[in-house]
């Protein structure tokens, strides 16, 4: 990464400057955290700003990652799976598909699924060097498409299981490790050096038919987990490296999900639950720096008219990361409509931090906002002219990490 | 039941390809027990990388009741409990042998890692 020029002391002299200009914009259009209240007298304006913040920190808990879901059927639900079927073979996916209905007929809780195209129907698979071939493919596309399904119920014996469906799909990746030559090289050379030296002893000849014993099993098995425990070793290293050095690279990513209610976990007696919708860009500035593009559609149907909303969560942020330099700008937004008596259709939040490397392992930093404050926790912190202040021995804001 | 493959004409070399359809890199070794005897050899190894195209192979002569033992290992670190499918498929002359396409499917671990290994009876 590229190294900062400007001398310690410019540096800090310079975090000052910024902090204290920043801390002169008003705190209206920043989170409640670092704002200090003079009393506790509660006016109209207070009541306005209290439900905004709502809004505002809705809008910062959706937006928690600039990353579509991995699982949309699962974000959709509200969940985390416990366990998740990913099947390897068409007939795994009907088994899979079938696992999730009870014996008599209707969804079963707590069911998770999630299914490649590419990998289940004959004929679509993808080689690594179609998945390389340069440019926006067909068969890249179809390689980064994930199907999920879930099902899950609200608490309560009468709440309705919700079935939800998703979609997943990767548009573009410049850093995606597998479209590069030297990365795949140095993969190829990680896994080869977990091969085993020898095969297990006490296979027996093939002069009649050969059987897979209790103990064959055990040494076969006993040669697999070390063969992938030294492949994951070399491997996780290898690719937190690529990550760190490609940490700003272009990407986008979209994902859908939408869900059935079924009552009674009847597929008789469904309908529709709503639909969401993300979109997620990044995009490379220089080699310090990037910008990170977020919305977060939701339309859900609620269980009568009244309940019904829409929702646009979205945000953008800017990243500088360097040896000596990270921080971040961020703006938060979430518009709704049917928004509930007191609680503004559409609020923004932003937020943003600064840390400097002051000497080796001390950093100083500031910042301002809900965001600083839930992502930096330095050793120590002080809030002064609305902005929080803070000492550590690392680094709490490199974006590579 | 382990594979029995074959019949194989000692008269021809065999060929084994090393094929992933899931755009994982790969890496292999074989090694091959002649009949009658405890020891094996190593005949192949490869991984992606090393200058062949998807399509890896390997060539060896050998006769009915003999054996081969495999190792492969698949990894794509950008996407972790992901689903693969790679084949070993031999053939002689350019045919392919009897029951001598072999499916290896499974799904990798958090790190994105699998490997499979197993042995063949040659009939």
């Amino acid at each position: 990464m590229a190294r900062s020029r400007l001398t310690p002391s410019a540096r800090v002299a310079l975090l000052f400057v910024a902090m204290l200009f920043a801390a002169t914009i008003p705190l209206a259009a920043q989170d409640a955290d670092t704002t200090q209240a003079d009393d506790d007298t509660t006016t109209v304006d207070d009541a306005e700003r209290d439900s905004a913040d709502l809004v505002r920190r809705a809008a910062a808990s959706v937006i928690s990652s600039y990353s579509v879901p991995d699982m949309p059927a699962a974000a959709f639900l509200g969940t985390t799976p416990a366990t998740i079927a990913r099947p390897a073979t068409a007939r795994d996916f009907l088994i899979g598909l079938a696992s999730g209905v009870d014996e008599h007929g209707q969804a079963r809780q707590g069911f998770a699924l999630e299914a490649s195209p590419s990998a289940l129907v004959p004929g679509l698979g993808v080689s690594l060097e179609q998945y390389r071939e340069p440019g926006i493919t067909p068969r890249y596309l179809l390689a980064n498409l994930l199907l999920s399904l879930g099902a899950a119920r609200a608490a309560g014996d009468t709440a309705p299981t919700v079935l939800a469906y998703g979609l997943r799909l990767t548009l573009v990746d410049r850093g995606d490790p597998m479209r590069d030559p030297v990365f795949l090289e140095a993969l190829g050379d990680s896994i080869a050096r977990c091969r085993p030296r020898a095969p297990i002893p006490g296979i027996p000849r093939a002069d009649a038919s050969t059987q897979m014993n209790a103990l064959l099993r055990d040494l076969l098995a006993e040669h697999h987990d070390r063969a992938v425990r030294c492949m994951d070793s070399h491997t996780r290293k290898l690719a937190r490296r690529y990550a760190r050095a490609h940490w700003n690279a272009t990407s986008v990513s979209v994902a859908y999900a939408g869900g059935e209610q079924l009552r009674r976990g009847s597929f008789a007696r469904r309908r529709h639950a709503g639909d969401r919708v993300w979109a997620t860009g990044a995009i490379r500035v220089g080699t310090i720096a990037q910008t990170l593009l977020y919305a977060d559609w939701t339309h859900d149907r609620g269980d009568a008219a009244p309940a019904v909303f829409d929702a646009l969560s979205y945000g953008a942020r800017f990243n500088v990361g360097s040896e000596s330099v990270n921080g971040f700008v961020e703006l938060l937004g979430q518009t709704r409509s049917g928004p509930p008596a007191g609680v503004p259709g559409r609020a923004t939040a932003w937020s943003l931090g600064l840390e400097l490397r002051a000497a080796e392992s001390l950093w100083l930093s500031a910042g301002l906002g809900e965001r600083f404050r839930r992502t930096a926790a330095p050793d120590v912190v002080a809030v002064l002219a609305s902005v929080r202040w803070g000492i550590s021995l690392r680094s709490w804001l490199s974006p590579a990490e | 039941m382990i594979p029995r493959v074959g019949p194989i004409d000692p008269a021809a070399p065999l060929r084994i390809e090393v094929v992933c359809e899931s755009g994982h890199a790969v890496a292999y070794a074989f090694w091959h027990r002649p009949p009658g005897t405890d020891e094996w050899k190593k005949f192949a190894e490869g991984r992606t990388g090393d200058g062949q195209s998807d399509r890896h192979q390997a060539t060896l002569e050998t006769q009915s009741h003999a054996q081969i033992y495999y190792w492969v290992a698949v990894s794509n670190p950008a996407r972790p409990h992901g689903v693969y499918h790679a084949r070993l498929i031999l053939t002689q002359r350019d045919a392919p042998v009897s029951h001598g396409s072999i499916d290896l499917r499974g799904t990798t671990d958090a790190a994105g890692n699998d490997s499979v290994e197993q042995w063949l009876d040659l009939v």
